[in-house]
């Protein structure tokens, strides 16, 4: 009697998890890189690729999402890093422009303001920004988002309160109706 | 912060999610893109290791201890340098006379 492939069918479904949250992840990932969508490929990519080389493995304690969320922000990180020392060593110009100066297409109203929103996000602290998309974007909890980050539910809060007060105060001078 | 505040928040990020959803790259794409190229070269892996085994062998075989290796210094030692006659002792010569000097006969 010949024994089935032992890690063939779990890969296959958390391949298949992995593309049903596929688009939660890139939004995640843009949330990770300062909105930027070029940077957020990378990182997204990157983060594939630990999963296929085995370099990180889903150990079940946590529900997929967390885990690859968890993933996915570690990764970005890196990458900002990695970009932070190229750029130190003087070998290209790796990091992104400020998201303040590109600018959203005029012509479109909308497009206005997602580009301010994301702006205000982009001048948020990076753990404000997480926790800010991670229950207004991805309607966790704060207990979740707090598993995400890898911080103490009572940090996550914190940074929940403040990210929501900064980014109100970021989005009220241009003209947001309250 | 008020529950409209938190309501227009959310209101705001769903109008985002929206978008990125509509703009976000093919899974496929990026899965294939991430999955390890496959080496242009397979043979060189295998090449190292055959060099790898033969060096190792023939550092095995030089490093035997007693193994004969023949060494070029005899054949430099039976050559004769230009000047290798200054270096023979000179020869005492017995035929020569003692010179006369005070007190020889105390010697004799």
């Amino acid at each position: 009697m010949s024994e089935p492939a032992p890690s063939a069918a779990p890969q296959d479904d958390l391949v298949r998890e992995l593309e049903a949250l596929h688009a939660a992840s890139f939004g995640w990932a843009l949330a990770c890189c300062r909105r930027d969508r070029e940077s957020a490929q990378e990182a997204l990519q990157a983060a594939y690729c630990k999963v296929l080389s085995g370099q990180v493995r889903f150990d079940g304690r946590a529900s997929v999402k967390t885990w690859l969320f968890g993933v996915i922000r570690l990764t970005a990180l890196e990458q900002r890093r990695w970009a932070w020392t190229r750029w130190l060593l003087g070998n290209k110009p790796a990091l992104d422009p400020p998201p303040a100066q590109r600018g959203p297409d005029q012509a479109l109203a909308d497009r206005e303001e997602e580009a301010r929103l994301s702006r205000a996000l982009a001048g948020l602290a990076a753990r404000q920004r997480e926790v800010l998309h991670l229950v207004f974007y991805e309607e966790l909890t704060v207990a979740e988002a707090a598993a995400i980050m890898g911080v103490s539910v009572g940090a996550a809060r914190q940074h929940y309160e403040r990210g929501k007060k900064n980014l109100g105060e970021r989005l009220r001078p241009k003209g947001v109706e309250r | 912060m008020s529950d409209e505040a938190d309501r227009d928040l959310r209101q705001r990020f769903q109008v985002l999610r929206e978008r990125d959803e509509a703009e976000s790259p093919a899974f496929r794409s990026l899965w294939r893109a991430a999955a390890p190229a496959p080496s242009r070269r397979p043979w060189l892996a295998g090449a190292a290791a055959a060099a790898t085994c033969a060096a190792l062998l023939l550092l095995a075989v030089l490093a035997r201890p007693g193994a004969d290796i023949e060494s070029p210094r005899p054949a430099l030692a039976l050559e004769h340098a230009p000047l290798d006659f200054l270096l023979k002792p000179v020869r005492p010569c017995a035929s020569l006379p003692m010179p006369a000097a005070a007190g020889r006969g105390f010697l004799e």
